[in-house]
């Protein structure tokens, strides 16, 4: 196994952990939660397959489910945040960039932060509804994932920025 | 087959990120019991639909057998009705005074002066002459003569016929007869001046018949006249039943009725 895969191994475990025992924990102003783990599918690699991606991520929610006993909505919120990362890349960092040389940390502060927010704000939008499950909620839906991914995307945004600094 | 196989590896993003996503949708509506009954029901409305359009066509094949049921099941609760209504201070076992025979009816007349059915039950079933014969609505006449398989049934649309009917809830009863006029019309008459009616109350069979169980409905009465001398009404009745629409009906076989003939044969 080679040193990348070893160290993406204990970012998955760490980030996992941090979340579950720590995080989940906090119900800001009283239920507004953060969900950092979501950093995880956001620094792979660029150039990665489709096929390793979609699996990392479904089982990177799926775990997180084990822990919340919520059933699958986190892996079906990281699978598709997954699935339509490669629109999202196109999306914040344009249409020409080579993917070999591009790096998040490299990047204009503008793609970053747009990137981060997307994928965070679709992420959550997909795990509240199916939480809730129904349209007559569609109001908590919709403030829950706003504030939640506000408060997300403001987390990982500084931590990326703490990485990319070190 | 390599077709097929090229597909998949084609697609092979999209069909692991929909397998991915039906597992863990599927494990989601499974966890919670609120996700499950959500899903539960709006599957069910799809279902139940497809299901329906499915029962539309084929109810329709099993029609035939469907009414045969039915017509047992009113066969058994006419004979309770029957029974019970006749035999209200439940000093005689309940079931004991009238049977009934599911019968069918295979050629019916009703243009004619006198009019003659014919049923699909005879001696074999222990259908005699001097039965009675009755619809889930109306009564249909009287058992003429039977052989082993069939029998022939005076219609009550028959002007040689006469049978006895009163008024429901009261006991003032008169003759009821048909005048060749009209397949859904009969006449009643010799009821007294003093009887209290209106037009619209049901008229139903009379006390004072060996042949038929009393209350029976037969039909409303539509309007009335008073008789020359004005002593008696005469009452036109619309029957409930269309005779012209019959498929099956009951005959009604009396059990004491040998006995209470041989008795009125004795005084006289």
């Amino acid at each position: 196994m080679s040193k990348l895969n070893v160290k993406y191994f204990f970012e998955f475990v760490a980030l996992i952990l941090l979340q579950v025992l720590i995080l989940d924990n906090i119900l800001f102003l009283g239920y507004i939660n953060p969900y950092i783990y979501v950093m995880f599918i956001i620094l792979l690699p660029f150039k990665i397959n489709k096929l390793p991606l979609l699996l990392f991520s479904f089982f990177l929610g799926l775990s997180v489910d084990f822990f919340n006993d919520t059933g699958g909505i986190h892996a079906a919120a990281c699978l598709c945040i997954a699935y339509l990362r490669p629109l999202f890349i196109r999306l914040s960092f344009g249409i020409n960039y080579d993917l070999n040389t591009l790096k998040l940390s490299s990047a204009k502060v503008r793609a970053q932060l747009l990137f981060t927010i997307v994928m965070v704000f679709t992420h959550h939008l997909i795990m509240f509804s199916l939480e809730y499950f129904s349209i007559k909620y569609s109001l908590e839906i919709l403030t829950n994932t706003l504030y939640s991914a506000i408060f997300s995307s403001l987390l990982i945004y500084m931590i990326i920025l703490l990485r990319s600094k070190s | 087959m390599q077709q097929i196989l090229k597909f998949f590896i084609r697609n092979k993003v999209g069909i692991l990120f929909l397998g991915l996503l039906s597992i863990s949708i599927g494990l989601t509506i499974q966890s919670h019991s609120y996700h499950n009954s959500k899903w539960v029901s709006s599957t069910n409305t799809v279902s139940s639909f497809f299901l329906n359009l499915k029962y539309d066509v084929t109810s329709y094949f099993s029609l035939r057998s469907e009414n045969e049921k039915l017509h047992h099941q009113n066969k058994l609760i006419q004979e309770q009705l029957i029974n019970f209504k006749t035999h209200e201070d439940f000093s005689t076992p309940i079931d004991s005074l009238y049977n009934i025979v599911n019968c069918h009816i295979i050629s019916n007349s009703y243009d004619k002066t006198d009019n003659f059915v014919l049923i699909d039950v005879g001696s074999k079933d222990g259908v005699k002459e001097g039965f009675g014969v009755s619809l889930p609505n109306g009564i249909m006449g009287i058992v003429e003569k039977s052989t082993k398989h069939y029998s022939r049934v005076i219609s009550i649309l028959n002007t040689n016929l006469s049978i006895n009917a009163k008024i429901k809830n009261s006991n003032q009863f008169g003759s009821l007869k048909w005048e060749a006029l009209s397949y859904r019309e009969m006449i009643l008459e010799d009821l007294p001046r003093s009887a209290n009616f209106k037009v619209g109350d049901t008229i139903v069979t009379g006390n004072n018949s060996l042949i038929f169980p009393k209350n029976l409905p037969i039909g409303a009465i539509k309007s009335f006249e008073l008789d020359n001398n004005a002593g008696y009404y005469f009452i036109t009745v619309s029957l409930f039943t269309d005779m012209t629409n019959l498929d099956h009906a009951f005959v009604i076989i009396p059990d004491g009725i040998k006995e209470a003939q041989n008795l009125l044969e004795q005084n006289e």
